[in-house]
């Protein structure tokens, strides 16, 4: 599956863009501010019917107009058409071929993506809460019933926090039920994540390896309180914690991803390089995943993508991306000089755009 | 909104409290009123009062009723060993519409939510149990929506029903009468799928 066709109207800095996409690589070339990233956080959009980069919609309505539009042009066999209206003050409506979809999470996963963007070091360098966002944006794309697990998850933990801030102290008779619904999606999502970080785990390596030209070793370890003990233990074992704080103190929503370089976690002993290439591994790793597991190549955002990696890595990079291995690409850059260089002796097409 | 009366402005605020009615609606419904006879104004403030005033609450089952036991509790003729569990008014109604189901009803007055502050102690429960000491009643049918309130409200009923002799069933979940499997949202198919029944003709 690849993208024919994407128009913008309103989003973010566009007017109004229309051009027609190569099934290979296409570069977006420009200078600062011209609008590549934000064109690539619309075809994110079409896909996660969110932004990458802002988690509200009114934000990215075009600044003095009062609405966006987002049309993607698909083609796999047979042409397929999605689009996104957005309307100041109301709410998005996505349409394929020009029905609207009853829900948003029926279209989530349809046209898998992958995106690669500077801002990504966020995964090293913020909070677990980051992390596990990789995690379920990555599950929600393959698994549906994951999707509901986890908002029923988070809905029972509202529910149960809201019984343990009582001012007298919990009823823990009224807590058992939801810990009863708590137990079960908890386990589910744990089950899910663990089976994604096994199956990461070993491409992300290879990756960096193919990347970096061996070397440095990594490691992606799951983090959770649910992998030595049994959620039911942990939640009987920590009443007194939990009475005692008002909150809930163990469960997947705890989770975290442990990143290593070499037996060291890479936030304090990794380069800026070796970080990005972490990432980029990761990344790939995803977009490998994504694959298997929805049956379609994913369509592959790479933001900025000569910046920070040293020329052996970029041109091992670039060598990978050429092959032709991760179906159609996007890729950024200010200098198209540099761009041009980098692919030349590309095997697929190559377009340019210079916006 | 500018209106050109303080009367028309009281009349369509009060409208606009209504579920579902703004005021734009709420400005359409009273100068309908005003387009026709006095009267009906006056039938339908009658209507409104009347209704208020007079209806009540069954004292068994919870259902709306017109004297102090509701139409389906006095009638005798219904199945009167089972009971069918619901969360509000409307459900009674619905289910009743289907005319499947002949037992009686216990409406709750809503599931266990603590974000909004609803409790076991907020809903219609305990009359449920005095209910059931009878002995009458051998099945109680569990028919709560599929949120994860109504889940965990099931789960709270049934575990203080398993002290009662009666059997506890909640109604299936899965595809709708008539309609394509290709349609139902996957996770629906998937609950239909794994709470498949053995097919009977």
């Amino acid at each position: 599956m690849y993208l024919k066709q994407l128009t913008l109207r309103n989003y973010r800095n566009h007017v109004e863009f229309k051009a027609n996409f190569a099934e290979g690589v296409n570069v977006i070339t420009g200078k600062n501010g011209t609008g590549k990233t934000n064109m690539l956080d619309a075809i994110y959009y079409l896909s996660v019917c969110r932004s990458y980069f802002i988690a509200i919609d009114q934000p990215l309505v075009r600044q003095g107009e009062d609405f966006f539009f987002l049309e993607g042009v698909y083609f796999n066999m047979v042409e397929t058409k999605v689009d996104c209206t957005m309307r100041a003050g109301g709410r998005k409506v996505f349409k394929l071929n020009n029905n609207v979809y009853p829900t948003l999470a029926e279209h989530i996963g349809s046209i898998p993506v992958v995106i690669v963007t500077p801002l990504d070091i966020a995964l090293i360098y913020e909070g677990s809460e980051e992390r596990r966002r990789f995690l379920d944006i990555a599950l929600s794309q393959t698994d549906r019933e994951y999707l509901l697990a986890l908002s029923s998850y988070k809905r029972c933990l509202e529910h149960r926090n809201s019984l343990l801030r009582n001012p007298n102290g919990p009823e823990w008779e009224d807590i058992v039920p939801w810990d009863v619904q708590l137990v079960q999606h908890g386990k589910y999502i744990h089950q899910k994540r663990n089976e994604l970080i096994k199956k990461l785990s070993k491409t992300c390596t290879e990756i960096y390896q193919q990347i970096s030209g061996g070397g440095d070793e990594i490691g992606l370890e799951y983090i959770s309180q649910l992998n030595q003990q049994d959620f039911e233990n942990l939640l009987e074992k920590g009443k007194y914690v939990d009475s005692s704080s008002g909150r809930s103190n163990f469960g997947i929503h705890k989770d975290d991803l442990n990143f290593h370089l070499g037996g060291q976690n890479i936030r304090r002993f990794g380069s800026q390089g070796q970080q990005k290439t972490y990432i980029f591994s990761l990344k790939l790793a995803l977009f490998k995943y994504l694959k298997t597991e929805t049956k379609k190549a994913p369509i592959l955002l790479l933001d900025d993508l000569f910046e920070k990696l040293d020329s052996s890595r970029l041109s091992n990079l670039v060598s990978m991306v050429s092959r032709g291995e991760f179906g159609q690409v996007f890729i950024t850059d200010t200098d198209r000089k540099r761009t041009e260089a980098s692919l030349k002796g590309c095997l697929v097409d190559v377009q340019f755009f210079e916006l | 909104m500018n209106l050109p009366s303080l009367l028309l402005e009281e009349a369509v605020n009060e409208l606009s409290k209504f579920p579902g009615i703004g005021k734009k609606s709420a400005l359409r419904m009273v100068l309908h009123l005003l387009k026709n006879n006095p009267e009906d104004s006056d039938k339908l403030g009658q209507a409104i009062i009347k209704m208020r005033n007079n209806i009540r609450f069954c004292q068994t089952c919870g259902n709306v009723s017109d004297h102090e036991e509701c139409n389906i509790c006095t009638n005798q003729l219904r199945n009167r060993q089972t009971l069918c569990v619901v969360e509000d008014l409307r459900d009674v109604m619905a289910i009743e519409n289907t005319g499947q189901f002949g037992g009686l009803y216990h409406v709750l007055g809503g599931v266990v939510s603590p974000i909004d502050g609803i409790g076991p102690d907020k809903l219609n429960i305990e009359s449920l149990f005095a209910r059931l000491t009878s002995g009458e009643i051998t099945e109680v049918v569990m028919a709560l929506p599929a949120t994860v309130e109504g889940d965990t409200t099931m789960f709270f009923l049934s575990k203080r029903l398993s002290d009662y002799p009666v059997r506890i069933s909640t109604i299936s979940r899965g595809i709708a009468v008539g309609g394509s499997l290709e349609y139902a949202d996957e996770i629906t198919l998937g609950r239909a799928m794994s709470g498949r029944v053995p097919y009977e003709v």
